[in-house]
């Protein structure tokens, strides 16, 4: 993984997501990257013997330097908070691993608590995108993970397509992403189809929360049917309701084709570009 | 009795010309009864008619709604009839009743045998509009065979000046019906998939598509097929059978299912509302698809999508007219 990476991982038990931490731990330590771990709310404290027991204790002396912090969540109980609080605090984290010589700071955090912080996946999603642009501007490298036995499959498929990279998936992810591509701008890329309909609604959706009036990539989308064009329309008309709007950037000519013959290219609040 | 009055919905005339003399002499007073009238009067015509009319019109022409080159406007049947949905709307006033001159350029076209069916679609679609619809039709340059559609389309038809009601004048579900592809059995060799996600049957039309001559441009199969494919998983629950082969120098793409089949004889011929919940994924396929036919009864529904497969002079290649940019 590289710096402004941010990655999803949903993990079945806990020792599989300390070994592929140890892992990637390993790999950011050779890099001479800080290594900051996020326990979830309730983990045991002593969570060091853990890693060294996964492996990681082979690459970094881990008593010894502070190469690898281990930290609390922040105690905020609403996802507004939270999520404020969250990137607040990966931007003083990197500024400190800059400040503390290391070439950039890489993050593991187990998530699966915010969900029920949250109570409602979109909300998380909304936190999910609002952070990737935070890893991006700060160019840490960050894994969220999941307890997939503690989540729902649905709330998996959406966390998998809105984060930028997955690790572990397992296959039945959704055929899109949405990647945040830096200010307003939205990569969407995959496949839309009616299969994933409700997941793609939900992420525009979120989006939506996070971006004032997105502008969506479609350069390198794969495959989008009517009835994902419907959800882009409707996410558009929602918008344009409040004076703001969806911008599609780069539709191949079949998707403009699609959206005239359809005539949701005359939907308020969509601005074909 | 077809409707005369189109003060009461819609009146669908076919004017047949002989000459320029005649067409004025016919068409004028139509206009000029609009402009009078104080209606909306458009006319969407090719270059040697818009030039008569131009001509003859004078001053008058700034009284029109519109005066539109036919020639350049579309590339399908469907377009026309959305087209015309989409400037008639514009046009629409509460009480006021609309005049279109149009004339179809396109009838000579190879295509032009498909597009006549949106004309008996308009006897549909329009019926309830206050909408008077004059078709302009060169007798000399229109083909024998077109012009027997052309009474079959229009409730009206005036010949030489003389106005009468088409003897041959078909409903509109009935020459839908008529008018579609002849039906051709399926090769038994031809290659069949039972869908279990929509990748894979994408994956298997685009493959076959590509190796029957549809070159490099498989898009437009590709996502027509699946329109139909999920319309049969949404609205049935079945799981359709696709298969594919080539036919003349059209592949042909057929989706099956063993639904309560399809009632509606103009479904996909309607185009979709802004507001619609569903119903634009056949409208999708007629649009994407060069031709396609309907077979339905209680037992199940199997829809057949044409694709002609041009050579590409450019490239060297074949690939699909539809599909290229």
């Amino acid at each position: 993984m590289r710096p402004g990476d941010h990655a999803c991982y949903a993990f079945l038990t806990a020792a599989d997501f300390r070994r592929m931490v140890a892992d990637y731990f390993s790999e950011g330590a050779a890099l001479g990257q800080q290594l900051l771990f996020m326990r979830g709310r309730g983990a045991p404290d002593d969570m060091v013997t853990d890693f060294g027991d996964a492996g990681l204790d082979a690459v970094i002396d881990l008593e010894a330097r502070a190469q690898l912090l281990i930290v609390d969540p922040p105690a905020v109980d609403s996802m507004h908070g939270l999520s404020a609080a969250l990137q607040d605090g990966l931007r003083m984290m990197t500024r400190q691993a800059d400040a503390s010589g290391f070439t950039g700071l890489r993050v593991a955090a187990d998530a699966t608590w915010g969900l029920a912080v949250a109570g409602d996946v979109s909300d998380v999603l909304t936190h999910e995108l609002s952070m990737d642009r935070v890893v991006s501007e700060t160019s840490a490298t960050v894994v969220c993970g999941f307890h997939r036995p503690e989540c729902t499959t649905g709330s998996i498929r959406l966390l998998e397509a809105i984060h930028p990279l997955e690790v572990g998936s397992d296959g039945d992810r959704t055929r899109f992403h949405l990647v945040m591509d830096g200010g307003d701008q939205v990569a969407v890329t995959g496949e839309v189809d009616l299969a994933d309909e409700r997941e793609f609604r939900e992420a525009l959706r979120a989006l939506t929360a996070v971006v004032a009036c997105p502008m969506l990539n479609l350069g390198a989308l794969e495959f989008i049917d009517v009835r994902g064009l419907r959800v882009l329309a409707d996410v558009a008309r929602t918008l344009g309701e409040r004076d703001r709007r969806l911008v599609l950037r780069h539709p191949s000519q079949l998707v403009r084709t699609c959206l005239s013959s359809t005539g949701l290219d005359r939907t308020p609040g969509l601005v074909i570009d | 009795m077809p409707n005369v009055d189109h003060q009461a919905g819609l009146v669908h005339e076919a004017l047949l010309y002989t000459s320029e003399e005649a067409l004025a002499d016919q068409v004028l007073p139509f206009i000029q009864e609009g402009i009078d009238a104080h209606e909306p009067v458009l006319v969407v015509a090719g270059p040697r008619c818009r030039k008569i009319l131009r001509s003859e019109l004078g001053s008058l022409v700034e009284r029109l709604a519109g005066l539109l080159p036919a020639e350049d406007r579309w590339t399908k049947g469907s377009e026309v009839l959305q087209g015309y949905a989409l400037e008639l709307s514009a046009l629409r006033r509460p009480g006021k009743p609309l005049r279109l001159v149009g004339e179809p350029v396109w009838t000579g076209w190879p295509e032009g045998r498909e597009w006549l069916r949106y004309e008996a679609v308009v006897n549909h679609c329009f019926a309830s509009w206050p909408y008077y619809s004059l078709c302009l039709y060169d007798r000399q340059a229109v083909p024998v065979d077109v012009i027997e559609d052309v009474a079959r389309t229009h409730p009206l038809v005036s010949w030489d000046g003389r106005k009468s009601v088409s003897d041959r004048y078909l409903e509109p579900d009935r020459f839908l019906r008529a008018a579609e592809p002849t039906w051709e059995r399926s090769p038994d060799s031809a290659p069949a998939l039972r869908v279990t996600s929509f990748r894979q049957a994408r994956a298997f039309v685009s493959h076959h598509g590509v190796r029957l001559g549809l070159g490099r441009n498989p898009e437009a199969l590709m996502l027509a097929s699946h329109e139909l494919v999920a319309n049969v998983v949404q609205h049935t629950g079945d799981t359709p059978v696709v298969s594919v082969w080539a036919q003349g120098d059209s592949l042909v793409c057929e989706v099956r299912d063993d639904g309560r089949g399809l009632d509606d004889p103009y479904a996909g011929y309607i185009p979709p509302r802004p507001e619609q919940e569903r119903g634009r994924g056949l409208w999708m396929a007629r649009c994407l698809a060069d031709d396609l036919a309907v077979r339905s009864s209680k037992d199940g529904t199997t829809v057949r999508l044409y694709f002609r497969c041009a050579h590409d002079r450019r490239s060297g290649s074949w690939t699909a007219r539809t599909s290229s940019p």
